[in-house]
Order: C-alpha cells, then sequence, then structure tokens
C-alpha cells in the first residue's frame, strides 16, 4: 500500500484518469480525487466552513455519478470545479442568502475607517465574514466570476454584489488592521 | 464628524475598473486630491492581492475512506442495474424503465429497522418530452446509479407511465389524466428518521432535471 503523497496531476493525466474513472474504475477515480481536492477542500472550507468535508464527500459522488455526462470539451478539472461550486451554492441557497441588515451597513463604515485590529490570517478572517459579504468575496475574488454570474446564480442585484464585495474587503482590511502591510 | 465620502463606497468598482469611463474619470480626480481614499484604494488592492495568493489547502483528514465507502456499496449493483434496465426498455420499452429491486447483501439490519418512506416525483408539464431512446435510457442509468448508490436504503422505484386515468365517486366514466404537471415516477426509501429519509431525498437526480420532490413516510398498518 502506497501511504506517500502523490503529486498534483497535471490537466491531461486528470484528463485521462476521468476517462478511465467513467468507465467505472474507483482506482482511477481515486488518483483523480487526489489530484483534484485540495482546490475543491479549499473551496469548500471558504464558502461553506464546517460543513466542508460532508460538501466534499457528497460532491465527489455527484462527480462518480456524473463523469458521463463530462463530454471531454473542457477540461474535468474545470467540469469539476463548476459542479463543485454548483453543489456548494446550493447549500448556501438551502440555508437562505442573509440580508444585509442596517447594523452590518453600520460596521462596514465602521471598517471604512481603518479600525485598528489584531494581525489575524487572511484565511480565518475570510472565514469570520459575515456570510453574504463572504460568498460574494470568494465567488469573486478567488474564483473570479463576474458579478452579473454571482447575481444570477445567488439572486441578488449586481450592484448588492458589488457592494458585499467592497464591503468583505473593507472589513478584511480592518480586521488585518497592520499586518496587511507586511 | 466628517462628511461621508461619496467615492468610498466605489473604491472598490474603481479597483476592478468596473466604473463607466466618466466616473472613472471623476473617481480619479477626486483621488488625486483626496489622501485618505488613497490609503484606502491602496489597502483594498493589496487586500485582493493578499486573497489571489492564498493557497489551496488539503482537507485536515483524508476523506476518500469514506468516499470510497459508499461507492463500493453501490458498486456491486450498477452493471447488473444497467443490464437489466438496458432489457427492460428494449422489451417493454419506456413503460416499465425503472425498477430497483433490494440487494439481499446490502445491510440487512439497515432493511430490518427504521421507516418507509414514498417519494414522488412529481413533474412540470412537458417533462423528459422530444427525448429519444437513447436519451430516455441515459436518464434511466441517471436514476438507476443513484438507486443504486442507496444500496439497501432504496427498496423499490419504477417510472409511470404518461398516461392514466381519473377517477371520481359516482357513475361518470374515468377520464384520462389531463396535460400538466404530474406524477412521473417513484421511489421507496428505508431510513432511520425523516432526517434521513430527507437526506438521501435531496441527493435524488429528479431536482436536478426541473422535477420536484414529494416525501411522505409510509404508515404501517
Amino acid at each position: 500500500m502506497e501511504l506517500a503523497p502523490r503529486s498534483d496531476p497535471a490537466q491531461p493525466e486528470l484528463d485521462a484518469l476521468a476517462r478511465v474513472a467513467g468507465q467505472g474504475d474507483l482506482a482511477a477515480f481515486e488518483r483523480f480525487y487526489r489530484g483534484t481536492v485540495a482546490r475543491v477542500h479549499t473551496l469548500a472550507r471558504r464558502i461553506v466552513g464546517a460543513e466542508a468535508d460532508e460538501a466534499t464527500q457528497e460532491i465527489y459522488l455527484k462527480a462518480w455519478r456524473n463523469l458521463t455526462s463530462w463530454r471531454g470539451e473542457a477540461g474535468v478539472s474545470t467540469w469539476l470545479y463548476r459542479l463543485a461550486r454548483n453543489e456548494l451554492l446550493n447549500r448556501v441557497a438551502r440555508r437562505g442568502f442573509p440580508e444585509t441588515g442596517v447594523e452590518e451597513h453600520l460596521s462596514t463604515r465602521a471598517a471604512a475607517g481603518g479600525l485598528p485590529g489584531a494581525r489575524i490570517e487572511l484565511e480565518e478572517a475570510i472565514a469570520a465574514l459575515p456570510e453574504g459579504a463572504r460568498v460574494v468575496f470568494v465567488l469573486r475574488e478567488l474564483e473570479g466570476l463576474s458579478h452579473a454570474e454571482i447575481a444570477t446564480r445567488l439572486g441578488l442585484s449586481i450592484g448588492t454584489s458589488k457592494s458585499q464585495l467592497h464591503r468583505a474587503r473593507l472589513l478584511l482590511r480592518a480586521a488585518l488592521g497592520e499586518g496587511l502591510k507586511t | 464628524m466628517t462628511v461621508p465620502d461619496p467615492w468610498l463606497e466605489r473604491l472598490s468598482e474603481f479597483l476592478d475598473e468596473e466604473l463607466e469611463s466618466s466616473e472613472r474619470a471623476a473617481c480619479a480626480a477626486h483621488l488625486a486630491g483626496c489622501e485618505r481614499c488613497r490609503e484606502l484604494l491602496d489597502d483594498l488592492g493589496r487586500v485582493r492581492r493578499a486573497a489571489r495568493a492564498l493557497p489551496e489547502r488539503q482537507p485536515a483528514r483524508d476523506l476518500w475512506p469514506g468516499i470510497e465507502r459508499q461507492l463500493t456499496r453501490a458498486a456491486g449493483r450498477t452493471s447488473w442495474l444497467l443490464a437489466f434496465a438496458a432489457g427492460v426498455l428494449v422489451t417493454l420499452g419506456a413503460l416499465l424503465a425503472l425498477r430497483f429491486l433490494t440487494d439481499g447483501r446490502a445491510q440487512p439490519e439497515l432493511v430490518a429497522r427504521g421507516e418507509d418512506y414514498l417519494l414522488l416525483l412529481h413533474e412540470p408539464a412537458g417533462f423528459g418530452a422530444g427525448l429519444d431512446e437513447a436519451q430516455h435510457a441515459a436518464l434511466v442509468e441517471r436514476y438507476g446509479r443513484w438507486a443504486a448508490e442507496l444500496g439497501a436504503r432504496c427498496t423499490g422505484g419504477e417510472e409511470l407511465a404518461p398516461e392514466g386515468l381519473e377517477l371520481r365517486p359516482g357513475a361518470g366514466a374515468a377520464t384520462p389524466i389531463p396535460d400538466g404537471p404530474r406524477v412521473g415516477g417513484y421511489f421507496l426509501l428505508r431510513a432511520r428518521d425523516g432526517e434521513e429519509a430527507l437526506a438521501l431525498a435531496r441527493t435524488c437526480p429528479h431536482l436536478e432535471l426541473d422535477g420536484w420532490i414529494e416525501l411522505r413516510r409510509i404508515r404501517k398498518h
């Protein structure tokens, strides 16, 4: 039994693994999992926090079921990450996407003033963001979706998506404090 | 108390180059004279850079064993199920396309205990219309894979033929069910409790195909 971690397979190798796995080869699917899970789990952690493990498992079970629907037009990792994003956003949607309250607006204003904050790691600061701001921030800043896509996917206006992104950045700036400059 | 700065709320849009050219020019002019906004813009840029440079991390524990367990529980039945579904299609056509038998090897204790639930698969009008035989078979396979993955927790399921009759009290004739939304099939689940039944039902491919599910506990008499 090989226990040493494998290095991330390159894209063509992932595609090849996915084709074999699509025919029911579990060993190939495991290698595919190991080559992609860091990105999937990182996204899951950022979007659904404590449910990341459960969500990641669900994503791969679904990927296994649906591998036959991957036609090879885009790389399989693109296909997988889109599936992952949809699954995670469905989770968020099931809980109900939070509205921005008046108090949150006030705290955003305070954050704009650059309140001194203890330095914490950026990843933790992202995790501590209010959910609405966090999800928009992750999709825009880390996943590269446009505001139009985010708005459609989350049922927001484009203006709300933009203001949530801005708010997230301001809150992160406040949370990181002087640590931002180093 | 300072007057709220009108550009303060727009600096992310400036940073992301999402302002229209006239607004962009006005914002740039403002920035030239406002140190506070310049500092803020720099910081927002730092946040953006730092976030984009964040590394991906592996999960803290290996999730593969859990995934593998769920997949192998289903794997033994998949090939049988696909062959079966194909055979049914050839011989009986769409009428009896979905059929899943219980697997005697899988978790008898789970089958013995727990409650039974009925999943009614509701369909919008025109659901599945225009599918050719191969596409229909692919659809059947998708439901079949799902049922197979549930192992002993799925105790049955069928597709319903689209045509049917409505019978009302009295002597009137039975009338064809009208066009429009209808129940297109069902699954029977065995679950520990309503919570597990709900969790199982949520994974049903029907929900990804514009259908909706009615989940009902079966009262045994």
